[in-house]
């Protein structure tokens, strides 16, 4: 239940104990069982000081119900969003879920395995590295996705941190996906800044051991979204072992490295900014991640989530008080001729 | 008259009432939120979401809704009332594997991030377009198990294997049967429908024909798998071959009863506040101290008096 009031909220926790209130009326109803009796009331002269002392009394009396009953709904306000300005970015994470991304990660001259349970896995590695970049970077906004053969929409933007950790976690799990199509993968990562207010820097944040081709007019509708949505391209390039570095190839021979070349340099033509982190390490991973985290500390619009407020101890605090007063008022009152 | 005087005074009668009240609001006032022994529940919830649940065999608000959509309404309903006490986690299953999305997260505290993660589920995360449920079943017990803690499994598929199962590829579970629990839950109807045809990104282009999907060759000539209904039987029988206990969707609620189901639950420590305890107490003394006079509404004539607090 939230009542909004002249530019604060209001709610209780437990609304239905407002139904409780009318006991607050109790103390204001005559008790023949505390009368005295008076053989003559006209004897008597007016008591003014009685009177108040009575007043008193059952002013504490309901405000002792009043508060108690108040405070069992648990009054506060609730939970809101405060726009701040902090650093930071809006993080689309774009996660390649493919079979190559169970290979390990091995030193340059050892052959890569495909083992599951390795912690050198291309996925775990990356993984991990990412987990550590979410933990650190309270303020940004992130978003992830996975892909394969198809884009998964994991999360939309959140400032929940647990919840883009958990699809983190999930993403260590999941088998290899047959097929990997990267630019449907892109433009469902593009899309998630679509119809978004620009509230700072942007970043598409591709974690993939290449390998992927995308056509022609994917690579136009690719372009077009970047510049549209000014999203700016960071690519950890998990490298297959003993392969040569992008840029170092005039032409490239193997087949594999041909698509990983074809996609840099398509990368290259993006109307926004772009950089590769390549890595071929664990180590090579979490500096590319430190530097990421580096770079995307310009000021970014963001909401602090200020978290609900409780008023129930000062309501708690007050019925001690009336409590006490009444106790206080009774020692002053005669209860009975014995 | 001296303070003593006073104070035995104050603690005659019904005063006696206040002196526990009193004790009982500070009590409340300073009672941290104590640990408590409750159920809880660590659950991943995955959803089939093969072509053959496009069928719309629901219905919502007056709309006929798909089987998909029908299982994320029944998951979502089940989740209204978050309990803290409880962890979830999304998956989805297409082809012969699943591919896990969410690994659980507590409810209440994201409970709005969950509620778009769900959405954000559909027909065009089919990485392929096959359905063979047994398999993708035992592939996710397999799964789960990389998981710490292991959650429970809520499987949400209409059983409907495509290509169709042939007997001598019914095969037992070959993992430890009990290993992982959880539900079947069967999510259609039983009448025949037609299949609609989604293409990648999600666009429906007609309906499924007979010679486009793979028929039955045990079934002679009268195999439709181009129609699809609850393959109920089917799933019965991979639940008693993993362990899990089977039901069908009916409504929401029976989901909400399989999702809290008491056999999957196990103690967690959740920190409650439990001042609602001492404040109740000290209410209720108030009010018996403030009792109305019952005797004076029933007609006692009215007697000059003086009233006192």
């Amino acid at each position: 239940m939230t009542l909004l009031g002249t530019g604060f909220a209001f709610d209780f926790v437990q609304p239905w104990a407002l139904a409780l209130l009318p006991l607050a009326l109790l103390p204001l109803l005559r008790r023949h069982r505390e009368e005295l009796a008076f053989p003559a009331l006209a004897w008597l002269p007016p008591d003014r000081i009685g009177r108040l002392v009575d007043g008193l009394g059952r002013v504490f009396a309901v405000a002792a119900l009043l508060t108690a009953v108040l405070a069992l709904a648990q009054p506060g306000r609730p939970e809101s969003e405060v726009p701040r300005i902090g650093r930071g970015a809006e993080i689309v994470v774009l996660f390649d879920s493919s079979l190559s991304m169970d290979d390990e990660m091995v030193k340059r001259g050892q052959l890569p395995k495909r083992n599951r349970d390795s912690p050198l896995r291309k996925r775990n590695i990356a993984r991990e590295a990412l987990a550590r970049l979410v933990a650190r970077r309270p303020d940004d906004r992130f978003a992830l996705l996975m892909f394969g053969a198809a884009p998964f929409r994991v999360t939309p933007f959140s400032q929940h941190p647990d919840v883009i950790q958990a699809g983190i976690t999930a993403a260590g799990v999941s088998n290899g996906l047959p097929g990997t199509d990267l630019g449907r993968g892109l433009l469902a990562a593009i899309s998630q800044f679509d119809h978004r207010a620009y509230t700072g820097s942007r970043v598409l944040l591709l974690v993939s051991d290449g390998a992927a081709e995308i056509d022609d007019s994917t690579r136009q509708q690719i372009r077009d979204g970047m510049a549209r949505n000014r999203i700016a391209l960071d690519w950890i390039y998990l490298r297959s072992a003993n392969w040569p570095r992008l840029e170092d190839e005039d032409e490239p021979r193997p087949t594999a490295l041909i698509t990983d070349v074809a996609m840099h340099r398509f990368f290259k033509t993006l109307p926004t900014a772009y950089h590769v982190f390549e890595a071929e390490s664990p180590d090579a991973v979490s500096r590319a991640v430190a530097e990421i985290e580096r770079q995307q500390n310009l000021p970014l619009e963001y909401l602090e989530r200020v978290p609900r407020r409780d008023y129930s101890p000062m309501l708690y605090l007050f019925a001690v008080l009336a409590c006490t007063l009444l106790f206080v008022q009774r020692a002053y009152v005669l209860r009975s001729w014995t | 008259m001296n303070i003593r005087a006073r104070l035995l005074r104050a603690l005659r009668g019904e005063g006696r009432l206040l002196l526990p009240a009193v004790a009982l609001l500070v009590l409340a006032l300073f009672l941290p939120p104590l640990p408590i022994t409750r159920p809880a529940y660590d659950l991943v919830v995955i959803f089939d979401v093969t072509q053959s649940m496009n069928v719309p065999d629901y219905e919502l608000d007056g709309r006929l809704v798909s089987r998909l959509d029908y299982a994320k309404y029944a998951v979502a309903e089940a989740l209204r009332s978050p309990r803290c006490d409880t962890r979830i986690g999304w998956g989805v299953f297409a082809g012969r594997k699943i591919v896990m999305l969410l690994a659980p997260v507590e409810v209440c505290g994201n409970y709005s991030a969950l509620l778009a993660a769900l959405a954000n589920i559909d027909g065009r995360m089919a990485f392929e377009n096959a359905s063979e449920v047994q398999e993708g079943l035992y592939w996710a017990l397999g799964n789960v198990q990389q998981l710490r803690p292991v959650p429970d499994v809520i499987f949400m598929t209409d059983g409907h294997e495509a290509p169709p199962l042939a007997p001598d590829l019914a095969r037992d579970y070959d993992g430890a049967k009990g290993a992982v629990r959880g539900w079947l839950v069967g999510v259609g109807d039983t009448t025949l429908k037609p299949i609609p045809k989604t293409d990648a990104d999600g666009k429906r282009i007609g309906y499924w024909h007979d010679t486009e999907v793979l028929q039955s060759a045990n079934a002679g000539g009268s195999s439709h798998e181009h129609l699809s209904d609850l393959h109920e039987p089917h799933l019965q029988q991979l639940a008693k071959n993993v362990g899990f206990r089977y039901r069908r969707l009916t409504d929401a609620r029976a989901l909400d009863d399989a999702m809290h189901d008491r056999a999957l639950a196990h103690p967690a420590h959740v920190l409650t506040d439990l001042r609602w305890l001492p404040v109740s107490l000290a209410l209720l003394l108030l009010a018996w101290r403030f009792r109305p006079d019952w005797r004076s509404w029933i007609g006692r004539p009215k007697r000059a008096s003086a009233t006192n607090i």
